[in-house]
């Protein structure tokens, strides 16, 4: 039945995670027998009245130019150079046995001297947001998927534009056909300032529902002036309102999601400069 | 936000993650318009579309992604109807983390290089090349010069200063202007050992790391360190500690032949000897501070000298003891040596030998003396003025002429004054010397004089002198009684170098192990001093050594039982006193400064 | 704005199949008998049949041996036999190990590095000057022609002791087990892969030299739609293909000896349901599921079985007032043999214990049941159907299989799936594909969600691709390799009917502008130059879709809905 069955290319299993276990399960036992490798060297390096530092010292620049290269191979997408799960398991992997390495390296947790201890800072500052960037990256997608519907994060801008212009709409229309401005007003004590743009970001981070009290209650105070008319536009524009406060979610979390390469990415590329400066520096002055 | 509904492909165009602007109206919650930034990041327009001319009518052109044709059309010149401001175009988020990190690493740069601590006269500040403040000891002296006085490669032009890094530029060169040590600088203890062939070069920096801080004791180094190579490495003294030696640190013997047993129990106790000087022997029952100088304790707390401790019982024996040169009917074995005649010679033999040796004194005294002394170099002159020291040519004539005829000399005093004489005694004739006290230079010299004889030369020479000098060491008879106490000592140094032989030297003397008393003796409990670790052996056969003919070092048995580690361990553990391997040993073989003054000349250079 | 690049906009046959064609040549084909027959003036002015001869045929040679359709392959085009020695083998076919596949050349490493570091910011650059290149346009790139006489083990083939160096002129006969017919000049073969967009059905080779006219499946599409003779033998050829493939395929079938064969394929029926253009009200709709035609009841007494030959089936069951979907079935499956087989041992009717309708349109083939009970199930034991465990299955579990159904996502065989509880948002997926292709992503990460799979707006490489029923000029077509639905930008006219057929909106018209950032507009009527464009799932690189490859987190899968759901109903998901 080779023919009937249309298949296209390869089609593989979707639920791999099987799998996956097992690469990131190799990718640790290759990763700690690697770090023994050099743990071992650099004792060996010591015991021979050599610095074992050197050895140390190499090995973590080796592997902070490999987590690096993570970056680069974004470009070289095309190229079967593996895939970035794979990539970001590695990643994962070096970047977690990079402190104990660190550690054996300087010696203790802080070093004195100003560069070496811009270098270590550095260095604490990459590894806390990694591991930082790590967890958000494991607990914001389940929450983001948990709100209603799906956004992407550049779109958001004229979603917002949307609403707003809708509920403008409403507004005036409900204005307009109850002969009194009290919707008007209110909106514009009120409900405006939710509309310019997302709101609530901290608690929307938090995952508290503090927006969705905020309009209820607002609503629920404007309702005892309204008509009947005026109640039926407050009621659609209630349920912009919390269209939009999902919006706000959306808007908070994926922020915090682009926002913490932020830290991790600038004080890579800081932590690379002064490691290959402490290279030079360490062999002019001391090798 | 998709709700389920279906937008239709004209509704929405691809998102661009890729592209580094965004329209400047998102960043004001406004919809992006649909053309976008130009590639300079330009605002991409304030028209929605350009109109076309059809007919006599202007059509819009506003694409269906961006709402399609607009229900307004055209102005009647032809423009657009739907006009916005023009946007600031906003950096994505892409390239804003780019430029983030430029300014992080230009702010990073340039803290380093106005930072604090600029006290290097180089190109590049210090800062960025401050790797820790100096030990204080090091931090004075050096803050002028800055970081050139260890490191060579600094305060060169920028060329020469990168290139540095191809080179070897190890600080340790610097440490020796100032440190030296007994023995190979760069090597593990300043030594070679004979096991590891292949031991490899140490640079001071290995251990003594700079730049810790100004507290940092640079001498002070980890356990870790010596673990490097000692391979059994451990951290609890008490239990890791390999045993000590089985004999330490009595395992070399000393050059004065003392029996502390014999001396402590019997000597001193005993009234038949200790009346000799009964109060020092009291004192010295006890307190092994009557003869140990305490006060100037280092690593070996010295007896005090010959005159103040031993001469009160020793004296007189040394006296008493004669040291017989000729008699006229004997070959006596100061007589053997000079003329070249074993002991077991023939009596005829000997007896002309004799008549002819008191015919040539009867001549020329001390000369036929000094001529059968061998060598006519000035170091024989000397030895032979030393050996006759003092005796009178008259007296040696007399003695020749007085034998040479068969007389009898005249009768002598056996409480003869010290120094040469020739008379009968109870004992026969003799010319004999009488030791003026302990270190009698006369006797000295025939002491070395026949063991330098010991060694080389015929074997027959070198029998004879043995022989004589196996007598006079005896303990009994030897003159100036010598050998009761310095005979292993002259038997066992080598014939270059009996000047030392004769003096106290300590018996530990390890370069690597060091110990000081001083600091010990507080804590000791006056009741048991000393013995708190030195106790006697009464066991050992501790003359068995001196008393050898041959003696052999590794046969020694001190008087007092070895040292072990328990005894150091009841203080030197965990939670007690410091264990670490510094304490008690000591890497460099020998240390000293090498600062002295130094002067500067004209220019500022220092002298050397 | 500067000025726009004015470029006459493209039309239909602007890049004709075959430049080399002649009028001369035209005339002859036309002159043939199986055209003469036509009668022209059915053709529109503005698609005469002269232009279709001569703008979307080509007449090719074909050397001996050489292969003109590979078992298993895709293509778009059908072929008539002009003159020479063409066959075709006869199912079972040849052993594929031995005839291989077809293969596309992929880009070079100098090109994808350059492609990697070039950034151009400008979207939808286009080369216009390459719109102008006829050659450039033609529709087939770097054909390589396999050969019969080229394969690796030609014992396998001819025999042992054939030396295949001799030949000249003509091929060797194939071993007795391989069976093989002669195609006349005048047969037409082909037609059943380009017009239904699946597989070749048969492998086709040149005995001797020969010359074929090949037809773009538009030309036969017009013609067939305009003259009743073409159509008959279309539908003829397209039934008896069916019958041979899969009645002589059927496991069911398998052991019939071929007297029984014959009488089963004389009486058995065929079937449609639903129509074609069923994506046109499928759109038009407001969200709700459009009407599916009743094909079977629930209830109703079967009066044969049911093979499912194109197009797909629900299989549902009543639930309350309601009706739950317990599976679906798609090209190779039967329906209803459970009950007929029941019937036949008990002696007794069995009534249909589910119900089948037709999603969009649904071809079957009726195998009466005397004809069954007369020759099939008296030798055969069919295996009992998995029907039951999936009504035991609790209800909640088959939300997603309901939802793709509904979604007619089951056309998918490379839909893209988003786990949106790993997708941290990166966009790293567009990033890739906009890499890939010049900075111009391919795809938009929104789409259709259930729980937490998002079904993302890209090209799904469909079991029946309905995008590529209306194109002109054949820019959508297969890829040879695999099979992947691709669009060659260079012949694009930018009309627009794959995208609006597409029902899941995964093909996006866009307006192209030059190397310097100005549009590009029709000089007429100054609209912007439209070009086509979607997902071609990275057919030209080695390593696969970008997009996969650059998901960090392992939430971006292209998958075949089938497997999905299969694997979902074994893990009780």
């Amino acid at each position: 039945m080779t023919i009937l069955r249309a298949s296209v290319l390869r089609n593989r299993l979707v639920l791999r995670i099987g799998r996956e276990w097992a690469q990131l399960a190799l990718f640790w036992a290759i990763g700690i027998a690697g770090w023994l490798l050099v743990a071992l060297a650099a004792w060996r390096a010591e015991r021979s009245l050599r610095e074992g530092a050197l050895v140390t010292g190499y090995a973590l620049l080796a592997m902070m130019l490999a987590l690096a290269m993570v970056n680069l191979k974004k470009r070289l997408v095309a190229l079967p150079l593996g895939t970035a799960r794979a990539w970001m398991m590695a990643h994962l992997v070096i970047g977690t046995l990079g402190f104990p390495l660190y550690l054996q390296h300087a010696g203790g947790l802080w070093p004195g001297g100003h560069y070496e201890r811009a270098l270590a800072l550095c260095f604490y500052t990459v590894m806390l947001s990694g591991i930082a960037g790590y967890v958000l990256q494991r607990l914001l997608p389940r929450r983001l998927t948990h709100l209603e519907g799906e956004v992407i994060y550049e779109r958001i801008p004229s979603e917002v534009f949307t609403l707003r212009e809708r509920v403008e709409a409403l507004v005036l229309k409900g204005v307009q056909d109850a002969g009194a401005d009290t919707l008007g007003r209110y909106y514009l004590e009120s409900l405006h300032w939710f509309f310019r743009r997302p709101r609530f970001f901290l608690s929307h981070l938090f995952g508290s529902a503090r927006g969705a009290r905020w309009i209820r209650g607002h609503v629920g105070a404007l309702r005892r002036y309204l008509n009947e008319t005026e109640r039926a536009a407050l009621d659609q524009i209630e349920s912009l309102a919390l269209r939009k406060n999902q919006l706000d979610a959306h808007y908070a979390l994926q922020s915090v999601l682009k926002l913490w390469l932020f830290v991790h990415i600038p004080s890579a590329v800081l932590l690379i400069v002064l490691a290959f400066w402490h290279l030079l520096v360490v062999n002019i002055y001391s090798r | 936000m998709s709700t389920g509904r279906r937008p239709g492909h004209d509704a929405a165009a691809y998102e661009r993650p890729a592209q580094p602007y965004l329209c400047g109206r998102t960043s004001l919650w406004r919809k992006a318009c649909w053309q976008g930034p130009g590639a300079l990041g330009e605002c991409g327009g304030a028209f929605e579309c350009i109109p076309v001319r059809s007919g006599d009518r202007w059509e819009c052109r506003r694409p269906k992604q961006a709402g399609g044709r607009c229900s307004a059309g055209p102005l009647p010149d032809g423009s657009c109807s739907h006009r916005h401001a023009p946007c600031a175009p906003v950096t994505g988020l892409r390239r804003l983390r780019a430029r983030v990190s430029l300014v992080a690493l230009l702010a990073l740069v340039v803290v380093l290089i106005i930072g604090p601590d600029p006290t290097a006269r180089t190109a590049v500040n210090s800062a960025a090349l401050d790797a820790g403040r100096l030990s204080s000891v090091h931090a004075g002296f050096t803050r002028e010069q800055g970081c050139a006085a260890c490191h060579a490669s600094h305060g060169k032009d920028a060329w020469g200063w990168f290139s540095a890094a191809f080179r070897s530029n190890d600080p340790s060169t610097g440490c020796v202007q100032c440190h030296g040590f007994a023995g190979e600088t760069m090597r593990a203890h300043n030594a070679v050992p004979a096991k590891r062939g292949d031991a490899a070069e140490v640079s001071c920096v290995r251990c003594h790391t700079e730049h810790q801080g100004a507290e940092v004791k640079l001498a002070r180094v980890r356990d870790q360190v010596c673990a490097n190579c000692h391979e059994k490495s451990f951290s609890d003294f008490p239990a890791g500690h390999p045993q000590f030696a089985a004999r330490y640190p009595y395992a070399k013997p000393g050059a004065i032949n003392f029996d502390h047993a014999k001396h402590v129990n019997q000597y001193f106790a005993d009234a038949k000897y200790a009346r000799r000087s009964p109060k020092f022997a009291a004192a010295a029952r006890t307190q092994c501070t009557a003869c140990h100088e305490v006060e100037s304790a280092t690593r070996e707390v010295r007896p005090k000298p010959y005159a103040e401790v031993c001469a009160g019982c020793h004296e007189a024996q040394i006296q008493k003891a004669r040291l017989v040169l000729l008699e006229p009917e004997r070959l006596t074995p100061a007589a053997s040596v000079l003329l070249g005649m074993p002991k077991d010679a023939d009596e005829a033999d000997a007896g002309k030998r004799l008549a002819k040796l008191w015919d040539a004194m009867s001549r020329s005294g001390t000369e036929a003396l000094g001529e059968l002394v061998g060598g006519r170099d000035a170091d024989a002159r000397k030895r032979a003025a030393g050996l006759f020291d003092g005796l009178a040519v008259a007296t040696a004539q007399s003695a020749g002429a007085t034998w040479s005829s068969r007389k009898t000399l005249r009768p002598v005093d056996e409480d003869a004054p010290a120094g040469w004489n020739a008379g009968e005694t109870s004992d026969g004739q003799a010319l004999f010397y009488r030791p003026r006290g302990h270190a009698d230079p006369v006797v000295r010299a025939w002491l070395e004089y026949l063991r330098t004889g010991t060694k080389g030369g015929d074997e027959l020479r070198t029998q004879i002198a043995a022989d004589a000098l196996d007598q006079f060491l005896d303990k009994d008879t030897g003159p100036g009684a010598c050998g009761t106490c310095h005979a292993a000592a002259l038997r066992g140094a080598a014939p270059d170098k009996l000047e030392s032989a004769w003096k106290y030297a300590a018996s530990e003397t390890r370069p690597f192990i060091r110990y000081s008393h001083a600091p010990h003796l507080e804590l000791l409990d006056p009741a048991a001093g000393c013995r708190s670790c030195h106790e006697l052996n009464a066991s050992a056969r501790y003359a068995k050594y001196h008393a050898a003919s041959n003696p052999k070092p590794a046969a020694y048995e001190s008087n007092f039982a070895s040292m072990k580690k328990q005894t150091c361990a009841a203080c030197h553990r965990e939670g007690y006193v410091d264990s670490a391997c510094q304490v008690c040993h000591s890497y460099h073989a020998g240390h000293e400064l090498k600062l002295g003054f130094r002067q500067k000349d004209s220019k500022g250079a220092p002298n050397k | 704005m500067s000025d726009a690049q004015l470029m006459q906009r493209p039309r239909r046959w602007d890049a004709p199949f075959d430049p080399q064609m002649s009028e001369s040549d035209v005339d002859a084909l036309l002159a043939r008998p199986e055209f003469t027959a036509i009668n022209l003036a059915r053709f529109p002015s503005a698609a005469p049949l002269r232009g279709i001869v001569r703008n979307d045929c080509r007449i090719t040679t074909y050397a001996a041996g050489e292969i003109i359709v590979r078992e298993g392959d895709y293509g778009n085009s059908a072929f008539l036999v002009l003159d020479g020695a063409v066959r075709v083998v006869l199912p079972p076919g040849l052993p594929q190990n031995v005839l291989g596949r077809a293969t596309e050349k992929k880009r070079g490493l100098m090109d994808m590095l350059s492609d990697a570091l070039a950034r151009q910011p400008i979207a939808e650059m286009r080369d216009t000057a390459l719109y102008r290149d006829a050659v450039a346009r033609t529709n087939s790139r770097g054909e390589q022609r396999a050969s019969l006489l080229n394969v690796p083990n030609p014992a396998a083939l001819f025999g042992a002791g054939v030396d295949l160096s001799a030949v000249s002129g003509r091929v060797p006969p194939l071993l007795p087990a391989f069976k093989t017919a002669v195609l006349a000049p005048g047969s037409l073969f082909g037609e059943i892969a380009a017009l239904g967009r699946v597989q070749r059905t048969a492998t086709v080779y040149a005995e001797a030299e020969c010359r074929v006219l090949e037809m773009r499946w538009q030309a036969l599409r017009d013609i067939k739609n305009r003259d009743d003779l073409w159509r008959q033998r279309i539908e003829q050829g397209y039934r008896d293909n069916q019958l041979r493939t899969h009645l002589l395929e059927h496991p069911l079938l398998a052991g019939l000896d071929p007297k029984a064969l014959q009488t089963v394929a004389a009486r058995t029926l065929f079937e449609t349901y639903g129509s074609f253009e069923w994506y046109v009200e499928y759109k038009s709709g407001s969200g709700e599921p459009p009407a599916e035609p009743a094909v079977a009841a629930e209830g109703d007494y079967p009066d044969g079985l049911l093979l499912v030959t194109g197009g797909f089936g629900r299989v549902s069951t009543g639930l309350g007032h309601g009706a739950r979907t317990l599976t679906y079935l798609r090209n190779g499956d039967h329906f209803g043999l459970d009950e007929l087989y029941e019937a036949w041992k008990g002696g007794e009717d069995c009534p249909y214990e589910t119900s089948l309708s037709a999603l969009g349109y649904l071809h079957v083939l009726r195998i009466p049941f005397s004809v069954l009970a007369e020759l099939v199930f008296p030798r055969i034991t069919p295996p009992p159907s998995r029907l039951s465990d999936a009504a035991a299955r609790p209800i909640a579990q088959d939300a997603f299989l309901e939802w793709a159904v509904d979604k007619r996502y089951i056309n998918g065989t490379q839909a893209m799936l988003i786990d949106l509880e790993r997708c941290v948002r990166c966009d790293d997926c567009v990033r890739a594909c906009s890499d890939t292709h010049g900075g111009n992503p391919r795809f938009i990460r929104q789409g259709e969600a259930m729980g937490k799979w998002l079904v993302a707006n890209a090209c799904m490489h469909c079991v029946d691709p309905v995008c590529m029923i209306g194109c002109p000029t054949g820019a959508i077509h297969r890829s040879r390799e695999g099979g992947a639905v691709v669009i060659n930008d260079l012949t694009c006219i930018g009309c627009g009917t794959c995208a609006n057929a597409c029902p899941y909106d995964n093909i996006r018209l866009v307006p192209i502008r030059e190397r310097d950032g100005r549009q590009v507009l029709d000089p007429a009527s100054r609209e912007p130059i439209l070009k086509a464009t979607k997902c071609d799932l990275c057919s030209t690189l080695p390593a696969g879709p970008s997009c996969e490859r650059a998901c960090a987190h392992g939430a971006l899968r292209r998958v075949d809905i089938q497997s999905l759901i299969t694997q979902a109903e074994e893990l009780g998901r």
